[in-house]
């Protein structure tokens, strides 16, 4: 899609990160470096809450900013830098799952058990035991979001995480993910009633043992 | 599922989410704010939604550790660097097309720009970091040809070459930690690394990566398949202890060149004649404190008294020897006929020692000599010998003097003592060494001119077993002490019997006479000259350095 001048000197005027990567582009490596310095916990989180692991998650961030640097020279501003910088550790994302799930690797405990049915035991069986009889503590709260993550599917999970920690809009993540608006209205809304229904019952007393989804 | 939740459809869902996300236009939101107003079951769905989302925020972010970002900077700048190679084999081509060659020059400019700036920011990298166990033994790997080598080693010469070094457990220790650690655990290594000792780690870092591909694999193999073995530690062991022997500092390169050429059992049979040797080789410490013991030794009867009276009966002899000589009825060629025997005697403490040493602990009688004369001193010498020994032994670490008592036999012990306590006081002041030279009596100018004529190390080296000996040259004595050990073979080779330090002169230097003609026994073959070059105990062979004789 054709970028036109307006949309490029809006961005370029507008987000600091693009007239970096603008610098980039024009084999800048301390801009480079600033902008590695400011996504790359943020790319890391994101791709460890995709993936699961910790280390594959490093790789694959790495492997975000190696393409960052190979496609500087055809990078053009028509979009948020982080939309761009997104849409490339989607594409990396997606690819890895793929592979992983080839190979059956991806592991976001709690795992589907043999029914094919998601049956949180870990950290939902342990607070159900306890509940309602107290509330969760930070640390149980903690593992008990961090595992909901697994009811979601790839892609659900993807614009949830960007929808929650990069604060991007439906169109931002739309474009990220390559759907339309309306598409990520659906998603999200379908993401976030799976979320609450696996959640809510913690917070509202209502846990009845372990629950299976 | 709650009630709630079934109760509503999708739409108004997606609505309500839409409207928390502040997505809806205004119009769609003040209808949902009036639906929530009017409709708990839609109001309660929004504030489970609500919640869920709020509880988000206990998700944890990550944090990276700057080595992260170094090493993801050093693979870009990896990729500049591989970008500019390809560049630079694509410019002839270019050269056809001339403004895509400018183009193309612009690019690797830039690209070349970029690794420049970056160049010196990256460490540690990936590839230090994978192969960090093979990096950080480098050297003691390189020097083991093959596992098979190493096998051959550790089955051999393992014992030997890891024996009474403390530090090799920690190392290798380390080693195993380093070899299991994660990725991360060995990023956290090399980031607690002192400057030092990064430096050192960098530059075996790039002398590993300057070897060809098919080595770099071989190492990392070799590491793996130790690392796999059910002994690996003791593996480990083998492969430090060896570059230890390796590194000694009495090898040359050359040397160490040569002993990579050579074959693993030659290299074996080296090494346990070389531990051999260190096994009695004395600190500067113990032969300071021999030194002092054996000076409070001097002139106490316990020293010189069965010399003295050895001395008397060759006093005896030379009465004998000259009524024999005044009866004409046969010519006597005995020792000492002018009493000089017994003058060295008394001026050599060393020379006592050996002489006390030698009738207590051997079944020998010295020549001219009956059985029952030696007999009758040796009880004596025996009660004076253990009290020497005991005090000599003090001189030495606990650790040494009981493995002497404990593996030797009382006459070897006895000699390697009288053998160690002579190379201390050869280590005496070099005024008195001067002195040596400078005196005529002592050292005619014939053998000045030999000592001169000899090249410097080895000039000092004979001094030095001359100066010590310098009371036993006198030419009838030297005579007298090789016919006393014609024909004889002791324990030591048929050195004779007061063989050791003394029976050596500036003109003996034939080819059996070059150090460490006097060394300990061995129990391990002849030494032979194997690799070549200084520092084995072979002919050509300089000697030891001072301090570090072999006992």
């Amino acid at each position: 899609m054709a970028v036109t001048d307006s949309t490029i000197q809006r961005y370029t005027h507008s987000d600091p990160d693009v007239r970096l990567m603008l610098r980039v582009r024009e084999d800048d490596a301390a801009a480079f470096e600033e902008l590695m310095l400011r996504y790359q916990n943020r790319v890391v989180s994101l791709l460890g809450h995709l993936v699961g692991k910790r280390d594959l998650a490093e790789d694959l961030a790495q492997d975000v900013f190696l393409r960052v640097y190979r496609s500087r020279k055809r990078y053009v501003p028509g979009s948020k830098f982080s939309t761009w910088l997104f849409t490339i550790a989607n594409n990396v994302a997606s690819n890895a799952l793929r592979t992983l799930s080839r190979r059956k690797e991806v592991h976001v405990a709690p795992r589907p058990n043999e029914s094919g049915a998601l049956s949180i035991d870990g950290s939902f069986a342990a607070a159900s035991a306890l509940m309602p009889t107290r509330q969760l503590d930070k640390a149980e709260l903690r593992q008990l979001v961090q595992d909901s993550l697994v009811v979601l599917n790839d892609r659900q999970r993807m614009a949830v995480l960007l929808a929650k920690f990069e604060c991007l809009n439906y169109n931002e993540i739309g474009e990220i993910m390559e759907m339309s608006p309306q598409a990520i209205k659906s998603l999200l809304s379908r993401a976030r009633e799976k979320l609450r229904e696996t959640l809510e019952p913690y917070f509202n007393g209502e846990a009845k043992g372990t629950q299976t989804l | 599922m709650t009630p709630s939740s079934s109760n509503l459809d999708d739409s108004l869902r997606e609505e309500l989410v839409a409207y928390l996300d502040g997505e809806l236009p205004p119009a769609e939101s003040e209808a949902i704010e009036r639906r929530i107003a009017s409709d708990p079951a839609a109001r309660r769905e929004l504030e489970g939604f609500d919640r869920v989302w709020n509880a988000l925020d206990e998700l944890p972010r990550q944090q990276v550790d700057e080595t992260f970002t170094k090493s993801t900077i050093e693979m870009t700048a990896l990729a500049a660097e591989r970008e500019a190679a390809a560049l630079t084999a694509a410019l002839p081509i270019a050269k056809r097309r001339r403004s895509y060659a400018v183009a193309m020059g612009c690019t690797l400019a830039a690209a070349v720009a970029f690794l420049g700036a970056w160049g010196a920011a990256a460490r540690p990298n990936r590839e230090l970091v994978s192969n960090l166990p093979v990096i950080e033994h480098f050297d003691e790997l390189r020097a083991i040809k093959d596992f098979d080598f190493l096998s051959t080693l550790h089955t051999q010469v393992g014992q030997e070459l890891t024996v009474d070094n403390a530090e090799l457990e920690t190392q290798v220790a380390d080693w195993d930690q380093t070899s299991q650690a994660s990725y991360s655990q060995r990023v956290e290594r090399v980031q607690q690394l002192s400057p030092d000792q990064q430096a050192v780690l960098a530059s075996q870092a790039s002398r590993f990566a300057a070897l060809p591909p098919e080595q770099r694999t071989q190492l990392a193999e070799l590491d793996r398949t130790i690392a796999a073995d059910p002994k690996a530690n003791e593996l480990r062991s083998t492969v430090l202890g060896y570059h230890d022997w390796l590194n000694q500092p009495n090898f040359s390169p050359a040397d160490r060149a040569t002993i990579g050429r050579t074959e693993v059992n030659q290299i074996v049979r080296q090494i346990e004649r070389d531990q051999n040797n260190d096994r009695w080789r004395l600190s500067a410490e113990e032969q300071e404190k021999l030194r002092e013991v054996f000076a409070a030794l001097k002139g106490s009867p316990e020293l010189t008294r069965t010399p003295r009276e050895l001395g008397d009966k060759f006093a005896e002899l030379r009465a004998m020897a000259e009524r024999n000589a005044e009866r004409g009825t046969r010519r006597f060629e005995g020792p000492d006929q002018r009493g000089e025997l017994q003058a060295a005697v008394d001026k050599s403490p060393t020379l006592q020692l050996m002489i006390v040493s030698r009738i207590a602990t051997s079944n020998e009688v010295p020549p001219f000599f009956g059985r029952s004369q030696i007999e009758a001193l040796r009880q004596q010498a025996q009660q004076d010998w253990n009290s020497i020994e005991t005090k000599l032994l003090s001189a030495l670490t606990a650790e040494r003097a009981a493995r002497l008592r404990e593996r030797m036999s009382a006459e070897d012990r006895a000699r390697l003592l009288v053998f160690a306590t002579s190379q201390a006081v050869q280590q005496s002041q070099p005024r008195d060494f001067a002195d040596f030279i400078a005196d005529s009596d002592r050292v005619s100018d014939q053998q000045l001119q030999e000592y001169l004529a000899l090249p410097r190390d080895q000039m000092l080296a004979e001094l030095r077993q001359d100066f010590s000996s310098a009371d036993l040259r006198n030419d009838d004595f030297g005579r007298f002490l090789r016919g006393m050990g014609r024909g004889r073979s002791g324990p030591f080779g048929g050195r004779g019997w007061f063989g050791g330090p003394g029976d050596r002169g500036p003109r003996d230097r034939g080819p059996e006479n070059v150090q460490p003609r006097d060394g300990p026994p061995r129990n391990g073959p002849p030494p032979d000259r194997q690799f070549g070059g200084p520092g084995f105990d072979g002919p050509g062979g300089p000697p030891p350095p001072p301090g570090k004789e072999p006992l």
